[in-house]
Order: C-alpha cells, then sequence, then structure tokens
C-alpha cells in the first residue's frame, strides 16, 4: 500500500477519524450487549448459553473503550498517531462505485442467476475501471461476454460447480 | 516396516498411481491459487469420479488435492496479496511486500521449497511416530483445548497489532462474531437481532475473502500510479542456491513443527498454523522489525507451517477415526465409502492403505513443486498481464462463485459483503485484522470446549489446574504475555535510543 | 526442457476435464420419466458425517447400476441446524429433481425449538433405513451396563455421561435410560456439540459412558477401542450377536430408534413422479451393495413408501414431544 507509507502526522482535535471509529465500534458492542438479553438460556448447562457470548461482548466494550481513552490521553500529551491521508475524490468515487455495484450483484444473483448477474457486473465494473469513452465501454462488453463463457463452460459443464441458475443458464 | 516401505515403493512405481496423484495436485494448485476456491470444494467436485476407482487410487487423487491446495495458495497471496486459501494469510505479509521490491520470482521460490519441506517434513513425522502422535493428541481435551484458543488469542493480538488494546478488541471481536447463529451445543440462536439471514452464523471462510480479498480489490483500485497489479515484466529469476535455502534451517524446522503439532490436534488447522509460525518466526528472529518489509523469513515461516499441517492432519484420521479438518473428513468418507474403517485397526488389517496414502503425499509434494515450476508460475506470469481494470472484476467473480459453493447460502453472500466493507474501513484504519479472523475460528471450537469442561465438572474449575498439560499452557500464556511486554518496553527503548 | 513440462502440465489439466466432464455426461441411454435436467440430491450436512456417507453409497449404487438416465449428484448444503439444505429443498421447483435425504432431527429440532416448521412442508418419497442407539464406553472401563450404574451410584456427581449435541437424539436416548434407572441427578452430562470432539473424549478416557447412533459407534467398537454395553433396539442386532438388548436389561423406553432417514421431495410434487422415485430407491436399498455397506455402517434397511414415512414421522413426533415434556428437557 504506497498511501501509507506518505501518511503525515498532523496535530489534530479529539474527534479525529480514528477516534470516530472506535466510537462506532463501541457502538457496535453496546448493541451486542443488548441484544444478549434476547439470548435463550438453552438448557441442561452449567454455563448457559447467554454467559459466553455476553462476556465476550463485554470484553469488546472494555476494550475498545480503553482505546478511545488511550486516544485521548495521547492526544493531550501532545503525540498523535499517524493517520492515512484520505482517498482523492476520483478514487473514492471509483471504490464506492465498485462496491455499489458489487452489493448490486450480490443482491440480483437470485433473482438472474450466477452467470447473468456476473455478466452484468464484469460488463459495468470493467466499464467504470476504465477510461471514460464509449469505446472502452464496448471493449468492455465484449470482455465480459468472454469471461462470462470461458467461466460458464469451466464452472458450469465442465467442473459442474453448482451455482444459483438463472433467466437462461 | 521395511516391507511396508517397500509396499509403499510399489505405489510409486505404478504409473496410474503416480498419475492420479498428479493430477490431482495440478486441480488443487490450481483451485488453491484462485482467490475464493478451496481445496475442499475441490475434493467435494472430483469425489463422484473416484467412485469407481480402486481405492487406493481414489484415495492418492483426493490427497493429491489436498496437498495441492495447501501449496496453491501462496501464488495469490505472493503476487496479489489476496490469500488463495484461508490457510496463506500470514504468507501476503511478507510475500506481497517482497513481490514489490521486484523479488517476486525469489519469494515464490521461497515460499515452493518451503510448502516441500514443510510437507515432507511432516509426512516423515507421520510415517514414523504416527501412532504415538495419535496417542498425544488424546492429551488434549476439553479443558486444553479452551486454554490453547487463549493462548493461540493472546499471542496473536499482542504481537501482529501496534497496541495491545487493538488487538485484544480485533480478537474478541471475532469472537463475538463468530457467537452470531446457533449455540454450539444446544441451537438455541443467538446475536441474530431478529433477523433470520443471521441464523446460520457468520462463516469464518466468507469473511475471511471479504475481508482480505474483496477489500484487498478496493484498496488496489486506490492504487491508480499502476495498470497492472503487479509488473510481470519485472519479474526477476527465480533462482535460490541452497545455500540461501539453508541459511534458513532453523525457521524452516520450527514452523513445520508448529505446523505438525498444529495439525494433530482435530479442528485446528492451516490457518492458525500459518499465522502462529509467522508470529514465532519473528519472535525469535533477530532483526524482527523487518518483518512485514518483505524477508525471506516472513514467506518460509507460514507457507511451511501450512503444508506441515497437512501430515499432521492425517494422524487423528489414520490413529484414531476422528477426522481432524474438513479435508480429512471428506477424505475419511472415502474410506468408509469403499468399506474400509479408519482407526487403529486400519493399521493392523489394511496397512497397504495407509502406505498408499503415505506413498500419495510424498508423490505429490514433488510433483507439487515440478508443477509450480512447469506451470502454474508461467501461467500467473502470463495472467498478471491482463490489466487491473479486467483482472479484479474476474477475482470478484471467483470469489463470489467459491462463496456461495461453501454451503449454497445467499446469507454467506451477504456476509462476504459485509466483511469486504469492513476489510476496507479496518484497513484506511489500521485496525488489525488477524486477531479478529483467528477469533472466528477458535471461538466455536473455545466455547464448547469450555462449557463441555464445565458441565463435566459440574461447574468446578480446578481441572484447568490439576491437569498437567492445561496447567503448562496456563504457564505457557502468562511467561508469553509477560515476555511480549517485556519485548515491546525493550523496542521501545530502543528506538528512543536510535532518535537521541 | 521446461516447455515439454508445460506441455505435459497441459495434457494433464486437459486429461482432468475430459475426465470430469466424462462422468458427470454420461447418461445410460433408457427411456425414462421427464428427468430433464441432473438430480441434485441434497444432504443437509457437512461431508464426511453418516447422512452424507449414506448418501453418497446411494449415489454410487445409482451411477454403477445405471439406474437414471440423468446424473445423479449429492450436494451438502450444511449449516443452520441443517436449515439451509432444507430450506433450498423446500422452495425447489417441484419435478422431482431435488430431493432431501433427512432424518428424525427433524422432530427433535422443532421439539426444541430451533425452528417452528419441519418435514410437514414437504412430500414424502421413502423411508429408507433406520438406526438404532447404542451405549458404549471406552474398552476395559465396565463390562456390563451394571457395572456402570454401581460405579455412578457409588461416585455421585463425579462420574459423567458424554452426549454429541443437546436435544439431539442420542442426548435424548441418555435421558431416557438414566431417568428410567432413576440415577439423572447423580450424573454430570457433558455435551460436546459434535460426534468428533466425543469421541476424542472418550478415547482419551474422560467420560465415563456415553451414547450414540450405532453407524459412530460401530468402527471404535470393530477395532477394539469402544465397548458396546447395550443397544437399543427391540432385538440383538445380527452382526453384534453378543450386545444385550435395553429390554432384556429390565430398561424400557419409548424412544430406542436414533433415526429414521427419509427422502423428502418438494410440496405438491406430482404422484408419478414421487411413485418413479420411490421405485429407483427400492431398487437401490434392497440391492445386495446396499445390504453389504449398511452392514459395515451399522444400519438397517427398511425400504417403505411415503405415506408409511408420514405415518412413523408423525407418531414419533407424538412420542418425543411427550418426552421432553415428561422430562424437562426444553427448560
Amino acid at each position: 500500500m504506497k498511501a501509507n507509507q506518505s501518511a503525515s502526522v498532523k496535530k489534530q482535535s479529539v474527534f479525529s477519524p480514528l477516534f470516530i471509529f472506535d466510537g462506532v465500534l463501541l457502538l457496535f458492542g453496546i448493541l451486542f450487549l443488548l441484544e444478549s438479553r434476547h439470548i435463550k438460556r438453552g438448557f441442561q448447562q452449567v454455563l448457559d448459553a447467554r454467559i459466553y457470548p455476553r462476556v465476550v461482548a463485554v470484553i469488546f466494550c472494555i476494550t475498545v473503550a480503553a482505546h478511545m481513552v488511550k486516544i485521548v490521553l495521547e492526544r493531550r500529551a501532545g503525540g498523535g498517531s499517524k493517520e492515512k491521508t484520505p482517498l482523492s475524490a476520483g478514487v473514492a468515487f471509483k471504490i464506492g462505485a465498485l462496491f455499489a455495484l458489487f452489493i448490486a450483484y450480490v443482491f440480483s444473483i437470485q433473482w438472474l442467476g450466477y452467470f447473468e448477474a456476473g455478466f452484468l457486473f464484469l460488463w459495468f465494473s470493467i466499464a467504470l475501471l476504465g477510461e471514460n469513452s464509449w469505446r472502452w465501454r464496448v471493449h468492455a462488453l465484449i470482455i465480459a461476454f468472454v469471461v462470462i463463457s470461458v467461466t460458464y463452460f469451466i464452472f458450469g459443464v465442465l467442473l459442474n460447480i453448482y451455482v444459483p441458475s438463472g433467466l437462461f443458464l | 516396516m521395511l516391507e511396508n516401505l517397500l509396499s509403499g515403493l510399489h505405489f510409486i512405481a505404478q504409473p496410474d498411481f503416480v498419475i492420479l496423484t498428479s493430477l490431482g495436485t495440478l486441480l488443487g494448485l490450481i483451485f488453491g491459487a484462485i482467490p475464493g476456491l478451496t481445496s475442499t470444494l475441490a475434493i467435494v467436485l472430483i469425489m463422484p469420479v473416484t467412485f469407481g476407482m480402486d481405492p487406493t487410487l481414489g484415495l492418492a487423487m483426493l490427497t493429491g488435492i489436498y496437498i495441492g491446495g495447501v501449496s496453491g495458495g501462496q501464488i495469490s497471496a505472493i503476487l496479489l496479496n489476496m490469500p488463495g486459501t484461508p490457510a496463506s494469510i500470514a504468507t501476503c505479509f511478507d510475500g506481497y511486500p517482497m513481490a514489490k521490491k521486484g523479488l517476486a520470482g525469489k519469494a515464490l521460490s521461497y515460499g515452493i521449497v518451503a510448502s516441500f519441506v514443510g510437507g515432507m517434513l511432516s509426512l516423515l513425522a507421520l510415517v514414523i511416530i504416527a501412532p504415538v502422535l495419535g496417542r498425544i493428541s488424546l492429551k488434549f481435551q476439553t479443558y486444553e483445548y479452551f486454554l490453547l484458543g487463549v493462548f493461540g488469542l493472546t499471542i496473536i493480538s499482542s504481537l501482529t497489532s501496534k497496541s495491545l488494546l487493538q488487538g485484544i478488541a480485533s480478537a474478541s471481536l471475532g469472537l463475538m462474531l463468530a457467537a452470531v447463529g446457533a449455540d454450539p451445543l444446544s441451537g438455541v440462536t443467538r446475536y441474530t437481532f431478529g433477523i433470520a439471514a443471521l441464523d446460520g452464523g457468520i462463516g469464518m471462510l466468507p469473511a475471511m475473502i471479504g475481508l482480505f480479498v474483496i477489500s484487498e480489490i478496493f484498496a488496489q483500485i486506490g492504487e491508480t500510479d499502476s495498470e497492472y497489479v503487479f509488473e510481470s515484466g519485472a519479474m526477476d529469476s527465480m533462482k535460490i542456491s541452497f545455500k540461501e535455502v539453508l541459511a534458513h534451517w532453523k525457521n524452516l524446522l520450527r514452523s513445520s513443527l508448529i505446523g505438525i503439532v498444529i495439525g494433530i490436534l482435530p479442528g485446528a488447522g492451516g490457518t492458525i498454523a500459518n499465522l502462529l509460525a509467522y508470529d514465532q518466526a519473528k519472535k525469535y528472529s533477530k532483526h524482527p522489525e523487518k518483518f512485514g518489509t518483505g524477508i525471506p523469513d516472513g514467506i518460509i515461516a507460514p507457507e511451511s507451517a501450512n503444508n506441515a499441517v497437512t501430515g499432521g492432519a492425517f494422524v487423528p484420521m489414520l490413529t484414531l477415526g476422528i477426522p481432524g479438518n474438513s479435508v480429512t473428513a471428506i477424505l475419511m468418507a472415502g474410506l468408509l465409502l469403499h468399506g474400509l474403517t479408519p482407526g487403529p485397526g486400519l493399521f493392523r488389517d489394511n496397512i497397504g492403505v495407509v502406505y498408499s496414502i503415505f506413498a500419495s503425499l510424498f508423490v505429490s509434494n514433488i510433483v507439487m513443486v515440478i508443477l509450480f515450476y512447469a506451470f502454474l508460475i508461467r501461467f500467473f506470469k502470463w495472467a498478471l498481464r491482463v490489466p487491473k481494470k479486467i483482472l479484479l472484476p474476474v477475482v470478484v467473480l471467483m470469489a463470489v462463485a467459491g462463496t456461495y459453493n461453501i454451503r449454497y447460502s445467499f446469507n454467506d453472500l451477504w456476509v462476504l459483503a459485509i466483511f469486504s466493507g469492513m476489510g476496507f474501513v479496518f484497513r484506511r484504519t489500521g485496525f488489525p485484522i488477524s486477531p479478529m479472523i483467528l477469533g472466528l475460528i477458535l471461538g466455536p471450537i473455545m466455547e464448547s470446549a469450555l462449557r463441555t469442561g464445565m458441565m463435566r465438572s459440574g461447574g468446578s474449575i480446578m481441572p484447568f489446574f490439576t491437569r498437567p498439560w492445561s496447567l503448562g499452557l496456563i504457564a505457557l500464556t502468562v511467561i508469553s504475555i509477560c515476555f511480549s511486554g517485556v519485548y515491546k518496553r525493550f523496542e521501545e527503548r530502543k528506538k528512543k535510543a536510535l532518535i537521541s | 526442457m521446461k516447455k515439454r513440462f508445460s506441455l505435459f502440465a497441459c495434457v494433464f489439466l486437459l486429461g482432468i476435464l475430459t475426465l470430469a466432464a466424462g462422468t458427470f455426461m454420461a447418461a445410460p441411454a433408457s427411456a425414462e420419466v421427464k428427468l430433464s435436467r441432473e438430480i441434485r440430491y441434497i444432504v443437509p450436512y457437512e461431508p464426511g458425517g453418516l447422512s452424507d456417507i449414506t448418501a453418497r453409497t446411494i449415489e454410487r449404487i445409482i451411477r454403477q447400476q445405471e439406474l437414471l438416465s440423468v446424473p445423479f449428484t449429492v450436494t451438502n448444503i450444511p449449516g443452520a441446524s441443517a436449515g439451509n439444505g432444507m430450506t433450498t429443498v423446500r422452495d425447489a421447483k417441484p419435478d422431482g429433481h431435488t430431493l432431501l435425504h433427512h432424518h428424525t432431527s427433524f422432530i427433535t429440532h422443532k421439539s426444541f425449538g430451533v425452528r417452528d416448521w419441519a418435514y410437514e412442508v414437504y412430500e414424502p418419497v421413502a423411508l429408507l433405513f433406520e438406526v438404532p442407539c447404542v451405549l458404549f464406553t471406552k474398552t476395559g472401563k465396565y463390562k456390563t451396563l451394571e457395572e456402570w450404574v454401581d460405579d455412578v451410584k457409588a461416585n455421585p456427581g463425579k462420574t459423567s455421561f458424554a452426549t454429541s449435541s443437546l436435544g439431539g437424539n442420542a442426548h435424548l436416548f441418555a435421558e431416557q435410560v438414566m431417568n428410567e434407572l432413576g440415577i439423572r441427578e447423580m450424573v454430570n452430562l457433558a455435551a460436546y456439540g459434535a460426534g468428533g470432539p466425543m469421541f476424542t473424549a472418550m478415547l482419551g478416557g474422560e467420560d465415563n459412558i456415553s451414547s450414540a447412533p450405532l453407524p459412530q459407534a460401530m468402527d471404535h467398537h470393530n477395532s477394539g477401542d469402544m465397548f458396546i454395553l447395550a443397544v437399543g433396539s427391540d432385538e440383538r442386532l445380527p452382526f453384534l450377536p453378543e450386545v444385550p438388548t435395553l429390554k432384556e436389561l429390565g430398561i424400557e423406553i419409548p424412544m430406542s430408534v436414533a433415526y429414521r432417514m427419509g427422502v423428502w421431495a418438494p410440496k405438491n410434487t406430482p404422484k408419478e413422479v414421487v411413485d418413479y422415485w420411490y421405485n429407483v430407491l427400492e431398487k437401490v436399498i434392497s440391492s445386495e451393495d446396499f445390504a453389504k455397506s449398511s452392514e459395515s455402517l451399522g444400519v438397517f434397511p427398511k425400504i417403505r413408501d411415503g405415506k408409511y414415512l408420514f405415518d412413523i414421522f408423525e407418531s414419533d413426533t407424538r412420542t418425543i414431544d411427550e418426552l421432553v415434556e415428561k422430562l424437562e428437557l426444553n427448560k
């Protein structure tokens, strides 16, 4: 990763991204702790089904909270941990768009089928990652088609891997 | 003994035996090298083909797939920074930086040689002392398993992360997420937040593929300075001299030993051995600070350990009739389908089958090296000429197919998606990931071990202190924590001395 | 030289692909009912377990005797206490191309509240075989069941009883036996959640006695590591003639069968398809090959039609529900 090599050390407010991230984790842990009230105890056990997950969640919350305190103390003392340089807007957009495409892909598999949804995902994501021209978009279409045909031949026909079937295949 | 070894040699001399083992190894290597596809999937797919074969031939082929699968994971770990199988997670830590330095060929060669040595040493252990090892594995029961889990988690959290607090947080996050779904003993559902999709729990494999493969794809997109994941034109020579390998003999031996021991214990496995060996190599190294920057030791340790697991994993299956991991469970089913019963009886009544397994382990370890140099690396060099913008989406496609095939569940795909997002955030913030993965693997084992142990003792914790092996593990954990504390302080002092 | 190696490797690859393709595509030429695609025979458990092994034995026999015109493939869909596999078959097209291989755990899962639906959402096809439960110990520990009972009474709270998962059939069997003997309160029950760790513990001499479905204990009994003290079936087993039944020892329990394995199709599968499958399965189960396999595995072939399967599951449900209520197992 090149990005972290050029990490910069600068003085920031206590509410740094790291601190906020820890806060989110703590919230997550508390959510689990609250949910643990709904666990049935199971039957005939010395340590029932509720105790262990609850203890683990408590340890998680404590360590995250302690880490938050540590960040605050370090900042007060003038120190500060390194933060990564933020992503440029263009790259952040690409990553976000690809993640959205990935979610859409996973979501559509159950209706379209593995190969059909995979074809669309390949086409859109290859087009997205390449240069912004219609020429490339057509190329992406061809590439996606070839890759899917080959995968279909290997997975669907030769190896007989069980993938969700869909509209056509 | 000699007679039996000769019968093993007799298998090696059969052409169909060697060809089927090689075919299996090749298939395993390919499945292992593609992130998302695992050797377990390959074995399940090929199993029907082996029905019609002689049991020794069918088993030889399946064994080949297993060895190939474990070894193949390093290719994508080193060249793409994506572990091909969970057992290659730690290989990425030094493999990819070394490849980035322009030493990809060397990195791969170190990995291949280490795999070979690890595999052969564990085979040696299997052949010579399998029954003894089987008896030792029986000393490890519920109490010891729980402590072993605690030990593993503490050393991983103290060594792989900058702050011990974050390490423990990450490990307990893994344990907490492992508790989602059905409770291992009574089937009560937990932490599902009323969402039916979570009833099945969070699988280790979908989580691992999300954290290490898909999120790495996002990270690669962030690196806009290169058209390719890896400039294959810059590939160096793969030659390493015998002397260079020999210089690491201590590391090879130690890591293989870790792999063998972990392999013997049912339920543990390649991923744990891979991570533990890396940490131990770092601990014993004279230059621990160089780990993570691309040094041979950081490749040799994890790769020899995960291959050393293979021989060890056969020990409980062959000597006790208890499979140690999913792969040996399927191999055992293969034996049973042919009317052969694993366990001590197998050594007594069907020693020929036992030696055919030894022979196929031997052959597939050798064939693995040959296939690597002759075929696989060329193929990957060619595949890496595909620009990033095409390669990365194709990897996503493979990862999704692999994830779905673990248990044909759409919920696993959601787990994959969520963990890939999590993995990306963790990478950006520097939150350690390996303790969490280990927590996910060890969680169910540790929890059921603890609760079963408590049920047996009627709630008393005394067995932890009265059993010799468990007392030893407690001592080991305490020493290890103290050691890492002292070590960290020592490091800091050294750093300060350097600055001033 | 290196070129030649890669050529070899390419030939290997082609070889394996044709090998795989050959098996999956080879279809015996016989004109049969409506089966147009490959058959997915769903096992809702991991590969390597009893369900998987018996299903794969059926697959092997169907392939070897060429009973079908299309490929028949066992597919493991484990997870969520068999729930993933069950859901897959429930939601599949009811055309006879997707079948479920599942046993009495249907009932226990429902009784213990794992899920609120069970076998009634399927079309019953056939009962395949039954599996009895056994009590066993590490060889040399006890020679008869009475020795164990005496030991328990002499050391209350110090002995332990190992079972696989809580609420499973083997656990239910253990509870019935201990309840019948009146020693439940004196024994620590240790549940392991899976067969592997339980046998590791038994081999290591951790627990005094254990209960399991016969096939799991069979291998260890044959190898001499474990010793079967008693069997739950009504009559002595033909291949274990020296082992007494619980009845002979004066222990009467209502639910002595561990598993009844059935084949289930999605609801609304046409009757002629169900009948067709029953005929195929009957040929498999009554074959000599299956008889041989079942003897070494420790299961009892018992082929019956869908109606019998459904009725016996109904009556088992009542028995189990009563037991769970009486022994207060769901508290």
